[in-house]
Order: structure tokens, then sequence, then C-alpha cells
């Protein structure tokens, strides 16, 4: 699990790989937030296009990071999920709190980069 | 045919992908589809996660995983010796969580709506069983294809 941020024009774009699950999301709020400290984005992107599995772990990712933005004024949005992550997405009503990016992903694509200043975070 | 597996292992969260990568691995052989094979691993997580994170919360304990095949449809039980959960009802409401700011409360609620039937028999100090019933879908053999 691993993931690569991007910094342009204020916003912070977060690429995540691998698994979401309750052991990887210690590592993937940490690495995340630590971007969000250094930078103060205005916004957040979470890209899901790299990602092969995800529990409500991943909800809880997006939850915090949420709460995160909200108390530096920021807005959260995510984007590339799978038809799999969406429904637990619509599940948990995040949906009303972060922009949801109506999604073209099928279970095998996966996204690519954006240009901008990146880091890589492990 | 009813076949069956069971393992067990410890509670350390690295063990979560191997859980649900080894109950894909077996009821792979009853040919679900992609979407039944992602449902039943993501309520395996769920459901393993809840014994790590809560079960057995402050300590280390075995986690005890059956699966059954058989009619094509999977029975998973998954079964720790934990805590045990004081009030079943209240802890299957979405969004209920004991667990601190970044659990959301929806493991059960993942698990009910990816399977056809989730039970949770639970008793204080003794642990934890949930079991989810799946049926899989027939699809025709690769000769009537």
């Amino acid at each position: 699990m691993s993931v690569q941020c991007f910094f342009q024009d204020g916003v912070l774009t977060a690429c995540l790989h691998g698994e979401i699950d309750h052991h990887h999301a210690e590592a993937l709020r940490d690495a995340i937030d630590k971007q969000i400290q250094q930078v103060h984005p205005s916004a957040l992107f979470l890209d899901f296009g790299g990602v092969r599995f995800m529990d409500s772990s991943g909800i809880g990712l997006i939850l915090g990071r949420y709460r995160l933005m909200r108390q530096m004024g920021g807005e959260v949005s995510v984007g590339n999920l799978s038809p799999q992550m969406q429904r637990i997405i619509a599940l948990s009503g995040v949906g009303k709190l972060v922009t949801v990016e109506a999604a073209d992903r099928d279970i095998y694509s996966h996204s690519s980069g954006k240009k901008g200043v990146h880091t890589d975070a492990q | 045919m009813r076949n069956e597996m069971k393992l067990s292992f410890w509670s350390y969260s690295s063990n979560e992908g191997f859980a649900r990568a080894a109950v894909a691995a077996f009821v792979a052989q009853a040919d679900p589809t992609i979407e039944e094979l992602a449902d039943l691993k993501t309520a395996v997580s769920e459901a393993v996660t809840n014994c790590i994170v809560h079960g057995y919360r402050d300590g280390i304990g075995r986690i005890y995983i059956t699966v059954c095949l058989e009619e094509g449809t999977a029975t998973v039980k998954i079964r720790d010796q934990g805590c045990g959960i004081a009030d079943v009802r209240r802890a299957m409401e979405p969004l209920f969580t004991t667990g601190g700011e970044e659990r959301a409360g929806l493991g059960f609620s993942v698990m009910e709506s990816f399977t056809d039937k989730l039970t949770v028999r639970s008793a204080l100090g003794k642990g934890t069983t949930v079991t989810m019933r799946k049926q899989l879908s027939v699809r025709p053999s690769p000769e009537e294809r």
C-alpha cells in the first residue's frame, strides 16, 4: 500500500495504490496528513484509481481527512472508484460530506498520475 | 457435495489480507462472479477487523474461520474468543462504533449489505461468532457456454 502526492494550484492529490484495510489505514493517514500539514492545500483529492481493494476502513480514512481539511477551511473530493467502492461509499453516506467524482473506472483500470510537484510517501 | 475448510491465525492486523485471500481462494472453486468474490472478501475483511480491533482490543488472540460450500451457497463463520459484545443490536446499528476517531462504524452494515444473511452471536467475556451466507449465482458450465 502506498500513496503518491502531487500539489498544484492549491490542490493536493493523493494517489492511493494497493489495498485499503484497517492494517494499512494508519500509515496512509499519517502520510497524507503529513502532506496536508506541509502544503496547506485548499482542496484534497483522493484518487482511488490504483486501489485493488477497500473495506470500510477506507471510509474512516476519508472521514478523518475530511475533518482535518474542514478544520483548515478546505474541501475533499474522491475519484476513480470501482463499482465495489462506490457501493461502500453510498452505504456510508460520506457522499454528503465529500464530492464523489463520477468514475468511468472498471475493475481493471488504474489512474495515471497528475502533473505537478510530487513527493512519494510509502 | 459439502465442502469445508477451517483455518485459524493470531489476531495481527497483517493477517487481514491473508484472511481475505484465503477465503477467496477456497470459494473460487464454486466459480463465483468477480463481484461475488469481491463481496465476500469485503465482508470477511470487516468481520476479521472487528475481531482484531474490538474482540482482542487489549491483546492478541486466535481468530477462527470456517467456510462451507454446499449447493452453490457459501457460508462463512468468523469467530473470536475475545471480550464479546454487550449489546449486539446496538453494535449492529450503522455508524455506531466504540473504536475511536478513524473507525466508521460500518462493519456490520457492509457485512449485511454484501451477503444474503448475517447472524451475530456473542457473550461477554467469551467471544463473538459472525456467520454470513451468500448464494452464488449458477452459471452455465464451460461446455454449455
